[in-house]
């Protein structure tokens, strides 16, 4: 089966300026050199810890942000030759849903004309605009009355339902969906995630899904990617990360996720990481996970793993793996 | 016996579009050791009954009713500086943000030393030593030299390790944690919890936490008192309220959850959202979003009733207990 986006090498680097004169004094390696493929109606979680680039992952992919190097394919198409022209199709094909839905959309617009904003820059429902604003609304379990309020007479829930709807509005195949569930509330939480599911069975669509909440991740993804400073340590289908977890990050961020259940709590071995991250801007050498590693080798310090099929696509990048 | 016993507290915010009852009649005890939650969603009033015990609800709210009782006195007759001279002596705080939470121009050693040398007196020698000893407690490596340092020096798992030292500096008998791991990220959230636990073990301190993740509920506390729209809907061990929850918000609460050792096909929301405290309902809080909800439940608010292994305010329990099983197993 062809990839609907393939993501090879991709890197994204900010400079870190000091003084008036913004001399740059290095780079910051925010992401740095990851690849992955997302299969047709399939869900590919993003997970890791703050300041680990998964955000700027998804924003360099839709060129939010330009990149440093590696390609995008969508389609088989490369999204980062094109020119700023020839790059609206493509927008129409990958959307985003942000993480705050108070601060992603504007307080002086409609709701309605918010969403055919997003119809008008790409020419589509023409002469039929509110009609279809109205059936996106209902599409994401709102009512098509509500298409002449504004931002702030929606509950926190509700506005990121309507981001759902902005992005839906131009038919794309891919969403990018950076930490969509984590400003709301758990009850509210499991009513977006479902309308998630929902949306994506109706439609076929293609998932990448970014989050720190790896419980969230597990319930809503085909498959599991782990970042540790720019970097990916592990790929596999979602069960078999969260029952077989091969890269000591990984074990670790497992095993420190507590499980809402005092039974459960109770027999429980927890990996307590010690040692300080690595700096982004001043890269050591080995394996970027070094300094916290309970299993730490001599290699470990000196050369940088690749990353390896240990079996069934699951792909790891440790040195303890083989 | 109970160290804290809150009665019938009432704390209102007066704004300009009206009263807002933010907490609405709330009653729980804390024994000595014990670590009890209280549960809830944002804007169920769980931060601010922290704030009603501290005594630091802002303006425009106010405690309206009711008693804290901490050890026999009730700190809400206590004048100002009575009830400074309690704060962060037997009573500490943890607070949720430790960004913003910290004087950013003090160092390490004057900012936790200042508690110990207000309420304990001791001079400048005996208060480093003290806080040396701290810093070595919540586990910050290289003690001497940081403590010459200032805030925006440490990490956010670093500096909320500081705010716990600092919550610590007296040995509290009483410590409430807002959100103490909200900030952080999972692997320091588990440090933190872990650090937790050794206190109430080695201290004997009682803790009050708050918070919304089941999860660190279910890892560190005894009890759990469930809030929702300022008041409390479930009480009980954590055993009883995870394994046997009585209150539809409570089974919604837990139902809700995705869970990293289990794959659910889909999850159960909860229909519908909190309600609006400007306009508080007359019947039960929770009636409008129940999927059980009787006639009576959207005319009467029903009383706090003992159960097998706690309390629970719901009409279902007039029912019988095979009712609410029955009913607990419908919902699903």
């Amino acid at each position: 089966m062809e990839p609907v986006l393939e993501v090879k090498d991709l890197k994204k680097y900010f400079p870190v300026t000091r003084g008036v004169w913004q001399s740059t004094r290095g780079m910051l390696k925010a992401v740095d050199g990851i690849s992955f493929d997302l299969y047709r109606g399939e869900t590919l979680g993003l997970v890791g810890e703050s300041g680990c680039g998964k955000t700027t992952a998804g924003r360099t992919i839709v060129r939010l942000y330009e990149p440093t190097g590696g390609t995008v394919r969508l389609h088989g198409e490369d999204i980062f030759s094109l020119s700023e022209k020839e790059i609206l199709p493509v927008r129409r094909q990958i959307q985003m849903i942000f993480q705050d839905p108070y601060s992603s959309l504007n307080p002086r617009m409609t709701v309605g004309d918010t969403i055919s904003e997003a119809l008008e820059i790409h020419g589509l429902a023409e002469g039929r605009r509110t009609e279809r604003v109205g059936e996106l609304l209902e599409m994401v379990g709102l009512s098509h009355d509500m298409a002449g309020r504004y931002p702030h007479e929606f509950s926190g829930g509700q506005r990121q339902r309507i981001g759902v709807a902005r992005a839906l509005a131009v038919e794309p195949q891919v969403i990018i969906c950076d930490e969509p569930v984590s400003a709301l509330d758990v009850s509210i939480q499991a009513q977006v995630i479902n309308l998630l599911e929902e949306l994506q069975e109706k439609l076929g669509l293609t998932y990448l899904f970014i989050s720190h909440d790896l419980a969230v991740v597990r319930h809503i993804s085909h498959r599991v990617a782990v970042m540790y400073l720019g970097k990916l340590v592990e790929v596999a289908p979602s069960d078999q990360i969260y029952d077989n977890p091969v890269h000591p990050y990984t074990e670790a961020l497992m095993s420190a996720i507590p499980i809402p259940d005092p039974r459960v709590e109770s027999q429980r071995q927890r990996t307590i990481l010690t040692g300080d991250v690595a700096s982004p801007i001043d890269l050591p050498p080995g394996c970027r996970f070094a300094s916290r590693c309970p299993k730490v080798e001599e290699r470990c310090r000196q050369e940088e793993p690749a990353m390896v099929d240990v079996g069934g696509g699951h792909l790891v990048a440790c040195h303890l793996a083989n | 016996m109970a160290l804290l016993e809150i009665r019938n507290l009432r704390t209102s915010f007066f704004t300009h579009l009206g009263e807002v009852k933010a907490v609405d009649g709330v009653s729980f005890q804390v024994g000595e050791g014990e670590a009890v939650a209280l549960v809830g969603e944002s804007g169920c009033g769980k931060s601010v009954t922290a704030l009603s015990i501290m005594g630091l609800v802002p303006p425009p709210g106010k405690i309206i009713g009711g008693e804290i009782v901490l050890a026999g006195e009730d700190l809400t007759k206590l004048s100002g500086p009575k009830m400074r001279r309690l704060r962060g002596n037997v009573l500490s705080m943890i607070s949720q943000d430790p960004m913003t939470s910290l004087n950013p121009v003090l160092n390490i050693e004057t900012q936790l030393g200042e508690g110990l040398r207000l309420h304990k007196g001791m001079d400048a020698k005996a208060a480093r030593q003290r806080v040396l000893e701290l810093l070595n407690l919540v586990g910050i490596p290289e003690a001497e030299r940081r403590l010459r340092q200032y805030p925006h020096e440490f990490s956010g798992g670093m500096r909320q390790r500081l705010m716990i030292a600092m919550a610590l500096a007296c040995s509290p008998k009483m410590l409430i944690a807002d959100e103490p791991t909200t900030a952080l990220d999972v692997t320091i959230q588990a440090q933190i919890i872990e650090l937790l636990k050794d206190l109430k073990s080695s201290f004997s301190s009682s803790i009050l936490l708050i918070t919304h993740d089941m999860g660190i509920v279910a890892g560190l506390c005894q009890r759990v008192i469930v809030m929702y729209a300022g008041r409390v809907v479930e009480t009980g061990s954590v055993e009883a309220v995870f394994g046997d929850p009585q209150h539809p918000y409570t089974w919604g609460l837990l139902r809700s959850l995705p869970r990293l050792d289990q794959r659910k096909e889909r999850l159960v929301p909860i229909p519908g959202q909190p309600p609006d405290l400007l306009m508080a309902p007359q019947g039960c809080p929770f009636a409008p979003r129940c999927r059980c909800a009787m006639r009576i439940c959207v005319q009467q608010m029903p009383a706090m009733t003992a159960t097998a292994k706690g309390a629970v305010a719901c009409w279902l329990q007039e029912l019988g207990p095979q009712a609410v099983k029955r009913a607990r197993e419908e919902v699903a």
